[in-house]
């Protein structure tokens, strides 16, 4: 026996002969069910008069207190959250016309208007307000501002289905961006993950929305809008910048250290016919768009972009849900002008292929499929919320020209799962982990 | 040439710490004696009357949000820490209740009272449960003293012409009668079961005879707390459904008499009521509510869902333990029909969340298939998806989750004393307008009624009620009532019972086939005994007979659990006399 093991028998020895002799001596229930009536008889019998009252028992015998102190001291955290919420919950629970005033103050009580977190993992964290109903039934008024890690900053205003007469209807949208740690990794489908740059990216953009609704579920129109992008060093530490590297690449990249705007003219068409908002188990989302985006005051850039999204809800059973999706987009030079490197189609975030990073691989076409099955967790009818997981598989390709590239073979697969909290209005938090070549990545949204 | 396996390397260092060798040993020591049977049977602990004089305790309100986390999150982590609790669950030995008697019944007490099981109620009796009075009287004038600020239903405080005080309830509109009719059949069944609740009536009243007292404190729309006006109540009863002829119709449930202390928590005991010396997670009364609530699916049993109140009866001033709010029950969620979870899933349910998670969306229950309701005055109550052993409340409840088989078996023994028509008759009270819907609720309620009563009688062995009488040739022998044949889920012909008989904890006999007979004579092994034991007086007054029975069902392979009967015989007079019985858990 080594010496160090000798000291502790020594010591502990004497000690558990005596915990073992009087643990012994108490015989424990464990095996025994019935009562020890020598205790509790003693505890039992004393006659009650009128000021004598009985001994209280104790919800644990004596070796389960002893063989529960390991339990008791790893349990010591547990117990002092609890002790710490409990006045805040109390105060919660008395002051009910205070928690209700607050909770007015987040949305007011018919639920036109109110105040509510929201974060996406590429904007940060911040606020959303929103008001329905604004100047015309259905239209709807948000304003959202983000902010995250290494000052990135988002601030998006929407006004949306703004009825101006009949089936006429317009929207306006704007927001201001500023992203200063952008990942490029080069243009191509076979970009490497080890040719990592970044670069900063604050756009301006505006845009109005002129349409119709062709019947209940589908409006299409013209978008006019107006965007300036500046793209300049990028901010992420360890990373080298995209405006550091070498001239020739540099030169294959359009776009870069510099400030254009942007006129876009667009036909849009959109299509949701979705018997859910929250949870869809039938329907359609279609998104159909085609444009011209034209540099201003700088005749270098300028292209065309058209792009077909569709996505299916199809019911397997009691609310399982198979979600299938294709996309597609094309972007094509105008003339002999350029396509800064921001507008390329890209593949790499969670609105393409989840497991990647946004922005990792771009080039002009793009094709994308997902197949994602929705089932519930968690059903809450009267609180009208519930909980979804979901298992997905996301496969794209991009391309200088899809249709002479096109190759299975050539299809970045991202596949993962995640839980959805939703309510009747529409999803109110998500949670993704995404498994790519890469690695894996993880996605959080509420109110986005 | 022997070589050490590599791997055992770290084993044998183990074994070779003298500090475990002890541990090993203490644990294998105690381990055995745990194993051991101990044949003599020790009598049950009297436990003192609780109804002793006591100072006033004083009032307290539990923080319901506070009681959720608890029992939520902490009192969880509490529980899978507790090393003792999971050993027992390991070697099948969960702790019992610790106020049973010598037949695994309880006493009456502050508690309980027993009643139908033990004496079945008249039907009069049934359908007048605690009410003493007829109930507000619509006749007349209701002076509203107080909104009501707890709760989600809408409701006030009255008192009417007689001076009596009252909270009114309504139906949620578009489902009348749902809530109100629920409360009222709970209380009648809760009543007859033996707890103590409140004297609960349906009403009719007509909005002009209610009058605002001064000063009566409201909280508005706009969460401002302030006095309420005429308009307010005028508000309040425009979200209340009316008949055709503008009367409105409510639950007025009484005034508990006595001081309200605030509700009970399901753990532990009041430190100010001294009469309070069973820890509430340990008393078969609340553990076995566990087999109500869910044939009820009354799933809003949290601590506060309930009235501690300090009374003055039969000479003493003692705390009295109030069942309550009986709303969310049924099919009714109080302010809506319920969900589909409820009764299945915990409001939180981390458990079923994960279970659910892993499934993959493959293990489709019955209870989440959308499902039309019937009967709104019902709301959403089958037997169908009904599993009395896997029910569940809107959040953990510390007595029900200490629930042994056991404590089911005598609930169950509650639920089952409900004969048709005490259900007809009770079901009746809720006054229910649509008489489709009364007869739903009652082929439900028996529905659901059987299927408890199977499901908990086939985990314990189920014979009960163990007298000593005389058979027909005046021999003296232990008779016995089958509880699953008394309340006709199997028939006698289905039956058969086994006893095996022991003496000082010697086996004489194995394997007596009774056949479906329910007496066991034990004047004829009193002569097995003599022969066997060659004994002319064999007997000391501490000697046990120890009677072992068994039930084996038609169509069944196996024979139950077993129930020991201890009994010893008087050597002045032969008589014998039944100390107790020991069912296994």
């Amino acid at each position: 026996m080594s010496p160090k093991n000798k000291k502790t028998t020594r010591l502990l020895s004497p000690l558990l002969i005596f915990l073992c002799l009087f643990i012994l001596s108490l015989q424990p229930a464990l095996g025994s069910s019935a009562q020890e009536p020598d205790e509790k008889e003693e505890k039992g019998d004393k006659k009650s008069s009128e000021t004598e009252y009985p001994e209280k028992l104790k919800s644990e015998e004596t070796w389960e207190t002893l063989i529960n102190i390991p339990g008791k001291i790893l349990f010591i955290p547990f117990w002092l959250m609890d002790k710490a919420l409990a006045p805040i919950l109390s105060w919660v629970g008395v002051a009910p016309q205070v928690t209700s005033k607050i909770a007015r103050l987040l949305v007011s009580a018919d639920g036109k208007r109110g105040l509510l977190p929201s974060t996406s993992d590429r904007t940060g964290f911040g606020l959303k307000f929103f008001q329905k109903d604004l100047i015309t039934p259905g239209s709807h008024l948000d304003l959202t501002v983000r902010a995250g890690i290494s000052w990135r900053q988002f601030c998006r205003l929407r006004l949306r289905d703004f009825r101006l007469g009949g089936p006429l209807v317009t929207e306006f949208y704007a927001h201001y961006m500023y992203l200063p740690t952008e990942r490029f990794y080069g243009i191509g489908n076979d970009s490497q993950k080890e040719n990592e740059s970044n670069f900063s990216h604050l756009q301006i953009m505006a845009e109005a929305f002129l349409g119709t609704y062709l019947g209940q579920s589908t409006k299409s129109g013209l978008v006019f809008g107006l965007a300036r992008n500046i793209i300049s060093e990028g901010k992420r530490s360890g990373v080298i910048s995209t405006t550091d590297l070498r001239p020739d690449v540099k030169e294959k990249i359009p776009g870069l250290d510099e400030k254009i705007n942007y006129l876009l003219v667009q036909f849009n068409l959109v299509h949701d016919s979705r018997n859910r908002l929250g949870n869809p188990s039938a329907g359609w989302e279609i998104d159909l768009q085609g444009g011209l985006y034209r540099g201003t005051g700088n005749a270098e850039y300028g292209f065309w972009k058209a792009s077909a999204d569709f996505r299916k809800y199809q019911h397997l059973f009691y609310d399982r849900v198979l979600v299938l999706r294709i996309a597609a987009e094309i972007t094509e030079p105008k003339e002999d002008l350029q396509i800064p490197f921001y507008y390329l189609s890209e593949l790499g975030r969670r609105e393409t292929i989840r497991g990647f990073r946004r922005g990792r691989f771009r080039d002009e076409d793009l094709i994308l499929s997902s197949l994602e099955y929705r089932y519930p967790v968690m059903i809450r009818d009267n609180f009208e919320l519930g909980v979804d997981a979901l298992l997905f598989v996301d496969a794209g390709q991009v391309a200088s020209d899809i249709f002479r590239q096109f190759s299975m073979k050539e299809f970045h697969v991202g596949f993962g799962g995640g839980l959805r909290i939703y309510s009747k209005n529409g999803r109110i938090f998500q949670i993704l982990a995404g498994k790519s070549s890469d690695g894996l990545r993880f996605y959080i949204g509420l109110y986005d | 040439m022997f070589t050490m396996n590599q791997n055992l390397l770290p084993l044998r260092r183990l074994l070779s710490n003298n500090l475990f060798r002890y541990f090993l040993y203490f644990f294998l020591m105690n381990l055995m004696m745990g194993c051991t049977v101990n044949h003599l049977y020790k009598r049950a602990v009297v436990l003192p009357d609780d109804i002793l004089n006591i100072p006033e305790p004083k009032a307290k309100k539990i923080n319901f949000g506070h009681d959720a986390y608890n029992k939520i999150i902490t009192h969880q982590m509490d529980q899978s820490l507790d090393l003792a609790r999971q050993l027992r669950h390991v070697f099948g030995k969960p702790k019992q209740a610790l106020n049973v008697d010598d037949f695994g019944e309880v006493v009456d007490s502050s508690w309980f009272t027993n009643r139908n099981a033990r004496l079945p109620l008249s039907l009069e009796e049934i359908a007048r449960g605690p009410d003493r009075s007829q109930g507000p009287d619509p006749t007349q004038t209701w002076t509203v003293t107080q909104a009501k600020l707890e709760g989600v239903t809408p409701g006030f405080y009255i008192k009417d012409s007689r001076g009596d005080r009252y909270v009114i309830k309504f139906d949620p509109m578009g489902y009348s009668e749902l809530a109100t009719a629920a409360e009222v059949i709970c209380t009648k069944i809760f009543y007859a079961a033996g707890y103590n609740v409140p004297e609960n009536y349906i009403t009719y009243f007509h909005p002009s005879i209610l009058t605002l007292a001064k000063e009566v404190k409201f909280i508005d729309d706009k969460g401002l707390q302030r006095v309420m006006t005429e308009n307010d109540l005028e508000k309040l009863l425009q979200k209340v459904d009316r008949l055709p002829d503008g009367r409105i119709r409510a639950l007025a449930s009484k005034f508990v008499g006595g001081k309200p202390l605030g509700g009970f928590r399901y753990q532990g005991t009041r430190e100010d009521d001294p009469n309070d010396i069973v820890p509430h997670e340990h008393r078969r009364e609340l553990r076995g509510l566990y087999v109500l609530v869910a044939w009820l699916k009354h799933f809003d049993t949290k601590a506060g869902n309930n009235l501690d109140v300090y009374v003055s009866e039969k000479g003493h001033s003692f705390v009295k333990h109030y069942l309550i709010d009986f709303g969310s029950a049924l099919g009714s969620d109080a302010v809506a029909p319920q969900s589909r979870h409820k009764g299945h899933e915990f409001d939180v349910d981390t458990k079923a969340l994960f279970g659910n998670i892993l499934s993959f969306g493959l293990d489709v229950k019955l209870w989440e298939k959308p499902s039309k309701i019937q009967h709104p005055s019902i709301g959403r109550f089958n037997a169908q998806d009904f599993d009395p052993g896997d029910s569940r409340s809107n959040y953990p409840n510390p007595a029900f989750e200490n629930c042994t088989n056991l404590d089911s078996y005598w609930g169950a023994k509650l639920v089952m004393s409900f004969t048709d028509r005490q259900l007809e008759t009770i079901i009746k009270q809720g006054q229910y307008s649509d008489p489709e819907a009364e007869a739903y609720l009652l082929q439900t309620l028996k529905e659901r009624r059987d299927r408890t009563g199977r499901y908990w009688y086939s985990q314990v062995n189920p014979l009960d009620m163990f007298k000593i009488t005389q058979n027909s040739s005046g021999a003296s022998g232990l008779s016995f009532k089958d509880m699953g044949v008394e309340g006709n889920l199997w028939s006698a012909e289905q039956s058969k019972y086994l006893y095996d008989f022991a003496f000082r904890g010697e086996t004489i006999l194995v394997g007596i086939d009774l056949g479906n007979q329910t007496f066991v004579e034990l004047e004829n092994l009193a002569q097995i005994l003599e022969q066997k034991m060659m004994i002319k007086e064999p007997y000391s007054s501490g000697d046990q007979w120890e009677i072992t029975l068994r039930v084996q069902r038609q169509g069944g392979s196996k024979w139950s659990k077993w129930i020991k009967a201890y009994l010893v015989r008087n050597p002045a007079n032969s008589e014998f006399a039944l100390l107790g019985i020991h069912r296994q858990n």
